[in-house]
């Protein structure tokens, strides 16, 4: 009988432990980098960029990414005059949080300082680029979800008026059919590069004796359409295209490979 | 001249022409027969080397070639070529059959004659005389070993270096500037040939290499063009690359270029037909397979040439002079030329002619301090030859309105041609430019932050320098990845249960649209339900032993039924109307009229008998159809 009991009670507090454990675990974890996050902080704020830079990175390699991390990454990557991987920090956390208006206002402004300046584009283009691909895929899907409903409820219930029905689903319609090309548009550019070499230039052919077809500036976005040995063939946003080496851009969503490690 | 002079040649000429006539005659004659012909490449040639046999039949379709056994020689079937005419109303054909011959030692052979069969007949070729020479003292070695008497040498090791006229055995080549004198810097064309003879089998393995470092070479395209030419009667395969060269440093200096082969060199192979006189074997395919075939290493050069460079003159030199030397031209644009202060226009400007366009520069701006300007971007079009555009993408950002257009920009270049440094001045571009948002923002490596407050941003005065905004101090909520929205579990379950419930929306819809327009199938299960209320309140009535009402309900069970059988209003139908459709034992009509008596009579069935009526009205209404 006491055999039975303990045996319960041991299967009852070896889950409960495993939780406890694992919440711990997290607890912990969540404080390190956040004291490593605020010590990157106050040396963004003595002006140590370096620092700051070095402890960002850590956190990122350690534990992971999230919006605020990578956004205060490339705030002091540009305070350090890196402008390329300084955009490249914003566009990934554009990608964590792309409703962030103050990552919205830094890349703007990283860009126009460094007069990375887009010419007029298409309609299309500027319609898409008014919210974020995650944005549009989020309307699209809230969208569709209120079409569905819209269809289905009236024929359940018959309490709902058809007019009524009629124009949720109408409207709701409009917005998926509006929406869901534009996430999808946006999605095409998900992993695009951006140039993180001041020195990087185009080439004609993917071999480094191979002429240059033109200077390429740090923070341009490209998107890259293949790839032959070390070299990507990819268009800038203003359309040019030629051969980059692979060290003079890094993918957005290609983030340093993750060390679970504790130590260092 | 004399008039037995005029005679004389005037016989002479009939005689001529009468041969000719004859000649002509003949040769239609023949022509219309089936012929072959053979001819060598070369009547002499080395045992290392070989020549080409060309059996040539026309008239008419052939069987391939039998070609004789000749002690010492070895005929390697190459491919074959057709070709048609059709010349003053007169169709002619004729097929080429090639063979790479390989000797196995030298002296005297004679070849043939080769029998061809043609239509039926058999048709023979005149026999041909050729000299085997003992191999050529060249750095190939010899072709073929096996039969040599020995004398063979294996390949030499390593890379031979054949300059040309030395190597026309195997090739040459040559490098054709099209100047023999230009500025440090500027673009000279040339062409480069490397011939090959054919029937040798070469690989290229590497672009043409300039020697020395006193020029630079660019090859406009990787790739060569290849052309057949004959030079001296032997016919080669030529290799060609246009490019250009610059020299880098003033002086006279030795010009040269070298190309990279490998010749593959074959050793002849013992046939064993010799042994058991089996043509199978002598086919050139198992050649491949069995004969030995050597690699060597080759490297031609082209001869020397000299090419003289000189400085650029140091007078009259632009001080906005950055290199560029040919001829060039120069346009501008910029846009939009409508804007407000603090925004940024872009300028265009686009550089093209014939030059060193690596060395070709922007343009220069000659704005002032009421202008923010940014690096340029550049763009380069090659057109090959020296040729192309550069054009140079540059924002600048007018920071007062005062502006009233864009200055001149002005680019200079060496012209070789006319030896003297030309500067291209683009005119000013109209701009108007309204007030709004002063000067182009500081960069922001003036930043100078400010420690991090409480709350989720820090107060950072860097923000007020720089103006950017203040860092975040909550770390947030750290994932490993950056996924898309479309890959997150959440999302896909939101839309999958979107999913279903329109299809779920869709299957209502049909169905209901289904009932609408059948009826019926809604009349049929609303009488079921009836009937079956029906027959459940004579269950009722039975349990009581009320046999007024089971009589009642009965018959309202009856007029139900029957009504839904016959497609009739059922309380319209009466007792006549069952008669009418029904037997006349029917248990229906009997209850139905005990119904309408009991009415007045007051009759009604009782215990047992109802039980059975039950049972019986039951299995009938049923039954009705």
């Amino acid at each position: 009988m006491k055999g039975r009991y303990l045996l319960a009670i041991t299967l009852l507090l070896l889950p409960l432990s495993l939780v406890v454990t694992s919440g711990a675990a997290r607890a912990e974890k969540g404080v390190t980098a956040q004291e490593l996050f605020d010590g990157a902080n106050a040396a963004y704020s003595r002006g140590d960029f370096g620092t700051a830079i070095r402890d960002y990175r850590r956190i990122e390699r350690r534990y992971g990414v999230s919006a605020s991390l990578l956004y205060n990454l490339g705030n002091a990557l540009a305070a350090a005059g890196d402008t390329g991987r300084a955009v490249l920090n914003y566009e990934r956390a554009l990608r964590l949080a792309p409703g962030d208006q103050d990552i919205r206002n830094n890349l703007r402004r990283v860009r126009r300082n460094a007069g990375l300046y887009l010419e007029d584009q298409p309609l299309y283009r500027r319609a898409a680029g008014l919210l974020q691909a995650d944005q549009w895929a989020l309307l699209a899907g809230a969208c569709l979800f209120v079409l569905a409903l819209s269809l289905l409820l009236p024929l359940l219930t018959g309490r709902i008026p058809a007019a009524l029905a009629r124009g949720i689903a109408i409207a709701s319609l409009l917005g998926l059919v509006l929406s869901l090309p534009a996430a999808v548009y946006d999605y095409r550019d998900w992993n695009d590069g951006v140039v993180v070499n001041d020195s990087a230039r185009l080439l004609i052919s993917p071999f480094a004796s191979a002429a240059s077809s033109g200077s390429i500036k740090a923070g341009r976005l490209v998107h890259p359409e293949k790839r032959y040995g070390d070299y990507l063939l990819v268009t800038d946003e203003t359309g040019r295209s030629g051969w980059l080496h692979r060290s003079d851009l890094a993918l957005i969503t290609d983030l340093p490979r993750q060390h679970r490690s504790r130590a260092g | 001249m004399t008039g037995q002079d005029h005679r004389h040649h005037g016989r002479m000429w009939a005689v001529v022409v009468l041969a000719l006539a004859i000649v002509t005659m003949a040769g239609t004659a023949m022509a219309a027969r089936p012929s072959v012909t053979a001819s060598l490449g070369s009547d002499r040639f080395p045992v290392d080397q070989g020549t080409m046999l060309t059996v040539t039949v026309t008239g008419d379709t052939a069987s391939r070639p039998e070609l004789p056994r000749v002690d010492g020689l070895q005929f390697l079937y190459q491919g074959q070529s057709s070709r048609m005419e059709w010349v003053n109303g007169r169709f002619s054909s004729s097929l080429s059959y090639l063979y790479q011959v390989q000797a196995a030692r030298p002296g005297n052979y004679t070849i043939g004659p080769i029998r061809v069969r043609v239509a039926g007949q058999v048709v023979k070729s005149r026999p041909i005389r050729c000299t085997v020479l003992p191999p050529a003292s060249g750095a190939t070695g010899p072709a073929t070993g096996a039969g040599a008497g020995g004398s063979a040498a294996p390949p030499a090791a390593g890379t031979t270096r054949l300059r040309s006229g030395e190597a026309d055995r195997i090739g040459f080549m040559r490098i054709i500037p099209k100047k023999s004198a230009s500025y440090a810097g500027e673009l000279v064309p040339f062409t480069i040939k490397a011939y090959f003879r054919q029937g040798i089998r070469v690989t290229v393995k590497s672009q043409p290499q300039v020697n020395g470092d006193a020029f630079v070479l660019q090859l406009d395209d990787q790739r060569p063009q290849q052309d057949e030419e004959v030079v001296n009667g032997i016919p080669y395969t030529v290799l060609t690359w246009h490019g250009t060269l610059s020299g880098i440093k003033a002086g006279t200096y030795p010009l040269e270029v070298d190309i990279d082969t490998t010749l593959l060199v074959r050793r002849a192979r013992q046939h064993p037909s010799s042994m058991f006189g089996a043509p199978f074997f002598d086919d050139p395919f198992f050649d491949d397979f069995f004969g030995t075939l050597t690699r060597k290493e080759i490297k031609l050069v082209s001869p020397r040439r000299s090419l003289t460079i000189r400085d650029l003159p140091t007078k009259g030199r632009p001080r906005d002079f950055r290199g560029a030397i040919g001829t060039f031209s120069m346009a501008v644009t910029a846009s939009p030329t409508r804007t407000r202060v603090g925004d940024p226009v872009t300028l265009k400007m686009r550089v093209s002619g014939t030059g060193n366009f690596d060395l070709v520069q922007a343009p220069v701006f000659s704005g002032g301090p009421e202008w923010k300007t940014y690096p340029p971007s550049e763009k380069f079009t090659d057109k090959g030859n020296g040729k192309g555009t550069k054009e140079f993408t540059m924002a600048i950002v007018p920071t007062t309105a005062a502006i009233k257009q864009i200055p001149p920009v002005t680019f200079s270049y060496f012209d070789p041609a006319a030896g003297r440094y030309t500067t291209l001045r683009s005119e000013a571009i109209p701009l108007q430019v309204t007030g709004g948002t002063p000067a182009a923002p500081p960069p922001v490596t003036t930043a100078t932050p400010a420690a991090p407050a409480a709350g989720r941003k820090s107060a950072a005065a860097g923000a007020t320098v720089s103006g950017l905004a203040p860092i975040h101090t909550s770390l947030g909520h750290l994932q490993p990845a950056i996924v898309p929205l479309y890959r997150k579990a959440w999302f896909l379950a939101l839309c999958g249960l979107a999913l279903a419930m329109l299809l779920a929306a869709l299957a209502l819809a049909i169905r209901r649209n289904h009932l609408r327009k059948n009826p019926h199938i809604l009349e049929e299960r609303r009488a079921r339900e009836e009937l079956a209320r029906h027959l459940l309140a004579m269950k009722d009535a039975v349990e009581r032993d009320d046999g007024a009402r089971f009589l009642e309900t009965s018959r309202l069970a009856i007029q139900d039924r029957a009504g839904q059988v016959w497609h009739r209003e059922p309380r319209s139908i009466t007792s006549a109307d069952l008669r009418q459709h029904l037997p006349a034992d029917s248990i229906l009509v009997r209850v139905f009229t005990m119904a309408e008596h009991a009415g007045y009579s007051g009759e009604v069935p009782k215990g047992k008998e109802l039980r059975e009526l039950m049972e019986k009205i039951r299995t009938e209404l049923e039954g009705l159809s």
